[in-house]
């Protein structure tokens, strides 16, 4: 319903089926012509016994058994009939489902051809190099940068933690710092007297400390 | 009214309502009268042939009890108004048999088309005899259709454009979709 007639075409199939259905049809017609016949000859049988000619009664028996037997094989050729008939249309349907599962490996095969083994690594190979690009730019960066700037920039980084620690406290209603500061570790190193131990020094302590961190780094590297 | 089937209207008892009334509203309430009464009875009996002069001898124009019939100018004034609404169509130029549609070959098509759906047989090729003598419509209301009818009936199909009619030799299929 809808579409355009130019969609249905009766085909030379649609005529070659039309034509055993007409044959089958007028089997058909023939088998019920037999069947009066038959009728025919029983009624003329009984009349031919009432009125006491055997002889012609036994002809019209006769009769109708050939006709029985014309029937038989009418009805043999019916079966024969309805049987390629229907092998026919069933063949028309199996060539339907082999072009709906052609047409869906015909997809099947586009969909893959889309997005082949090649065509993965590559996209794969192509965001690894980003990454590895990414990497060397941000060295790059940081290996123009002095000493004194990287400290700089982590201890931003670092107060930069702090601040955003304490905000996210303060969100949560708890005071800026820890109700129990955490208590420092032991002391492990050798005791320096209060008076060494200056701020400055400490400073350069820490400075100190991360260059080595980097050169062992780049060492890695 | 004693021993008619039900489809036979009061009227039929009624002498006046064999003869044709002159006055132009009475004749319009016994033409609808009429129509009704035709096609009941062809449905009835499954008539699908009306031969006007046989028509008249039948109960149907006839009624003998009362010693009445419908005469047959009368009679062809019937059919004609019934070939208005496609409910007859006269068989030959001389109006002396039509083909009586109880259901107009609108209804008919769209009940050959439910029942084809019905069935899975669309996109099947049947010949135009299995359809109005086959095994399977034997309980379809229009089998036993002459094939005339079932080509009118079928035409309208085609026109809706799910359905063609075709041939081979002489005989003629169709292929619904």
């Amino acid at each position: 319903m809808g579409q355009s007639n130019s969609a249905h075409k009766v085909t030379a199939q649609d005529r070659a089926i039309l034509d055993m259905k007409v044959q089958r049809d007028k089997l058909k017609a023939y088998r019920k012509r037999i069947q009066v016949v038959l009728d025919r000859e029983h009624e003329i049988a009984k009349e031919c016994l009432r009125n006491g000619r055997k002889d012609k009664a036994m002809l019209a028996l006769k009769k109708r058994k050939y006709q029985e037997q014309l029937l038989d094989k009418t009805d043999g050729q019916l079966q024969a009939l309805e049987q390629l008939t229907s092998t026919v249309e069933f063949a028309l349907i199996q060539k339907d489902v082999f072009y709906g599962l052609q047409q869906g490996n015909t997809v099947l095969k586009q969909i893959e051809k889309e997005m082949s083994l090649e065509r993965a690594e590559e996209i794969m190979g192509d965001s690894e190099a980003a990454v590895a690009r990414q990497q060397e730019i941000s060295d790059l960066i940081s290996r123009n940068m002095s000493n004194e700037d990287q400290d700089a920039v982590e201890e931003e980084y670092e107060a930069l933690l702090r601040e955003a620690n304490a905000e996210q406290r303060r969100k949560e209603g708890l005071p800026a710092q820890d109700a129990i500061p955490s208590m420092p570790n032991a002391p492990n190193t050798e005791f320096v007297s209060p008076e060494e131990e200056d701020p400055e020094e400490a400073r350069e302590a820490r400075a100190k400390l991360r260059a080595k961190e980097r050169k062992q780094q780049l060492l890695a590297a | 009214m004693a021993g008619l089937p039900e489809y036979y209207p009061d009227f039929y008892s009624f002498p006046p309502f064999f003869t044709r009334q002159p006055n132009a509203a009475s004749w319009s309430s016994q033409l609808a009268q009429w129509r009704a009464f035709v096609l009941a009875y062809c449905r009835a009996h499954k008539l699908w042939r009306l031969n006007l002069v046989d028509a008249l001898a039948s109960p149907l124009f006839t009624n003998k009890d009362i010693n009445r019939h419908l005469p047959l100018p009368t009679i062809r004034e019937v059919v004609d108004d019934l070939a208005a609404t496609a409910n007859a169509e006269w068989t030959s130029p001389d109006k002396s048999a039509a083909y009586i549609y109880w259901r107009t070959p609108d209804d008919f098509a769209t009940q050959i088309y439910t029942y084809l759906d019905d069935t899975a047989q669309k996109g099947t090729v049947l010949t135009l005899l299995e359809l109005t003598d086959g095994d399977d419509t034997t309980s379809q209301e229009w089998y036993g259709m002459e094939q005339p009818m079932l080509e009118r009936c079928l035409a309208v199909l085609v026109k809706r454009g799910v359905a063609q009619v075709f041939s081979v030799g002489d005989d003629k299929g169709v292929k619904v979709w």
